[in-house]
């Protein structure tokens, strides 16, 4: 199984180091050396590596270091799919709205704490937020597309 | 003249209980921007310079610097303790910091951070000290050629990150050398793989691929793994301000190591367009190179918080030279600083040099004191940042991924770099997940664009000969003898396999 995660992974950067080729192929002369000549090598040491994780004898190989301790691909993808959700809520909401409410959902039903301590966690994360980089530093977050489609509809 | 211009300065400073109080309010200043993702010494400064506007100018060049110095010694904090990167120049001290945190021995990378930062912060105030009289030939003799191949030589470290694993490290490092490549051609400013996205064309924000690349994956893993970042419990960590005592003693333990890498921490700051970045992954690499048991980096060598440590701190004090005598800022926290100076009524370029005296000295134990000061400010606290790598993860996960949010938005003011970060994120946990070393990929995005700009630059001015420039040839050497030596520790290690 993780060596078909591996070629899968393989696979991925070969199709991105073929796309880069292809798409510097379009830029002018000075402007395509660079990224060809990483690219063309990114594409065949990719190759070589999918052939690696491709042959039937990699099935007996022992795996590498780190690899023995893997956890269990659905729990990760889970944890993925969490901090996507932080993406998401962000670009939606805004960072301390956003952020505050996945803090929020986060504790209260992947890691199951009890209501009251998501609350004060999630408030006491955005007030912090708030408070260091928006009144402290003067850092100027967005909104969120959410809240700018509301206003503009406004 | 010198001697005496240094101790009137040293007087001026210690006798003063003004520029002592400035300093002591500006190291914990600097040490919480430095532990605060995304913020970094550039954004302290700038933040900063309301602050000192209408003071007189050493201790407003006093306060900036003494901020500046310790800023790289804070941002270690959340690299050991939780696997961020406070800034670019830390990600390399996640790589060994964080595996050495989950063992329960946060306290020890953290003492030996705090040692390496201290040491080579003083280094770097002495060097400054000492380049004083043979600056300008130094700096001078840097050109584009020199530039390019420095890089070329970061670059080839990517082998020496790569571990067993040479075929997937340098397929990473393109990979990182090629995302290096996104925004405006520095030559002919047509935008490229920017997929008609104008946030694009600015390229991407280091300090962004590095929160998805590091921090994002050792909390995805930390999530599904369940349990506290350290995977040893309070108890059995025996923690104590004795392993704090050890991290520290680590630091004399590799002594040559740590000023080894002080001392290219040191030439790295010297030369205007390196940056902090590059300073830490090269003494990084070094470290893995000059190890007999270069396995063991990644998964908690010492050496590999020490090494990034000295030199982040060390760099400052060579990049002051250019930015202080030739008005040359190295990277974009000195061109801050340089502004900041010269809101301050200070002149830097060649005259300071002449008529400066009391200002430079003044500037180069301020310097030093700021890194000494760090320590006992950090003493201080360190006891209680270590326990809190022994908080139950579900609790920290949410926050962690909430602060690289605001780390990648503060240091780039746009939304868009979420996106970015959401890629990167997903991207890092790949690899992470299946074993591809995410080090080769921080060189090649760091050193891409100084190597294609420097390579332009070089064949604009020189044509091919630049190759031949006798500073270029020794570049040159050291890159073919840090490979050979890559290539001949493999066949060694594949004999005693076999």
């Amino acid at each position: 199984m993780p060596d078909r995660e591996d070629a899968v992974l393989c696979a991925l950067l070969l199709a991105v180091f073929l796309g880069a080729a292809w798409l510097a192929l379009d830029y002018p002369a000075v402007s395509r050396r660079f990224p060809l000549v990483v690219a063309v090598p990114g594409v065949a040491l990719c190759a070589v590596q999918l052939r690696r994780d491709l042959r039937p004898a990699a099935a007996g190989v022992a795996p590498e270091i780190g690899l023995a301790e893997r956890t269990p691909l659905a729990a990760e993808l889970a944890l993925v799919a969490w901090f996507v959700g932080f993406v998401v809520a962000a670009i939606a909401l805004g960072i301390v709205v956003g952020g505050a409410l996945a803090v929020f959902a986060f504790l209260r039903w992947r890691a199951h704490e009890s209501l009251g301590l998501a609350v004060a966690w999630s408030a006491g994360a955005a007030g912090a937020v708030h408070l260091v980089f928006e009144r402290l530093l003067g850092s100027l977050f967005f909104e969120g597309l959410l809240f700018e489609w509301l206003r503009s509809v406004a | 003249m010198e001697q005496g211009t240094a101790l009137a300065s040293l007087a001026q400073l210690f006798g003063s209980p003004g520029l002592l109080a400035l300093m002591a309010l500006a190291v914990p200043i600097g040490l919480l921007v430095g532990a605060l993702p995304g913020i970094g010494g550039k954004t302290a400064i700038a933040l900063a310079i309301p602050f000192v506007f209408g003071m007189e100018p050493i201790p407003g060049a006093v306060f900036l610097v003494a901020m500046h110095a310790v800023v790289h010694t804070g941002d270690a904090i959340p690299a050991i303790l939780f696997g961020i990167p406070g800034g670019g120049p830390a990600a390399a001290t996640v790589l060994d910091g964080y595996p050495l945190a989950r063992q329960g021995q946060a306290g020890r990378a953290l003492g030996a951070s705090l040692g390496a930062s201290a040491v080579g912060g003083v280094i770097g105030a002495i060097a400054l000290a000492a380049f004083l009289p043979v600056l300008r030939p130094l700096a001078l003799a840097f050109g584009p050629a020199e530039i390019f191949l420095l890089a070329v030589l970061g670059i080839s470290f990517i082998a020496v990150l790569s571990g067993e694993s040479p075929v997937k490290g340098l397929a990473v490092g393109c990979l990182g050398l090629l995302l290096s490549f996104v925004g405006m051609d520095p030559q002919q400013g047509a935008p490229r793989f920017a997929f008609g996205q104008l946030f694009l064309w600015d390229g991407v924000d280091v300090a962004t691929a590095m929160l998805g690349i590091f921090a994002v994956p050792e909390m995805i893993a930390l999530g599904a793994r369940g349990g506290a970042v350290s995977s040893v419990s309070r108890d059995a960590a025996h923690y104590s301000a004795r392993q704090l005592w050890q991290g520290m003693l680590d630091v004399w333990r590799h002594r040559w190591l740590t000023l080894r890498t002080s001392l290219i921490g040191v030439v790295i700051g010297l030369i205007p367009g390196l940056g902090g970045d590059v300073a830490s992954w090269l003494c990084y690499g070094h470290a893995v190179q000059s190890s007999k048991q270069p396995e063991r980096f990644g998964h908690g060598a010492i050496e590999g918080v020490i090494a990034p440590e000295t030199a982040n701190n060390s760099k400052e004090g060579g990049a002051l030279v250019p930015t202080l005598f030739f008005a040359v800022p190295g990277s974009s926290g000195m061109v801050l600083l340089l502004g900041a100076f010269t809101v301050l009524g200070i002149s830097p370029g060649p005259t300071l040099l002449l008529e400066g005296g009391t200002l430079v000295w003044t500037l180069v134990f301020a310097l030093a004191f700021s890194n000494l000061l760090a320590v006992a400010v950090f003493l201080a606290v360190t006891p209680w940042l270590s326990a809190l790598s022994f908080v139950r993860g579900g609790l920290i996960v949410p926050i962690v991924f909430l602060l690289t949010l605001v780390g990648s938005v503060v240091v780039t003011g746009m939304w868009h770099s979420l996106l970015v970060l959401a890629v990167l994120g997903v991207l890092g946990w790949a690899l992470s997940r299946c074993g591809w070393p995410r080090a080769p990929f921080a060189i090649g995005l760091v050193l891409g664009e100084i190597a294609e700009v420097a390579l332009h630059q070089s064949l604009t001015i020189w044509g091919p000969r630049f190759l031949l420039r006798p500073m270029a040839l020794c570049l040159i050497a050291l890159c073919a003898a840090g490979l050979a030596t890559v290539a001949l520790r493999g066949r060694w290690r594949g004999a005693r396999h076999a």
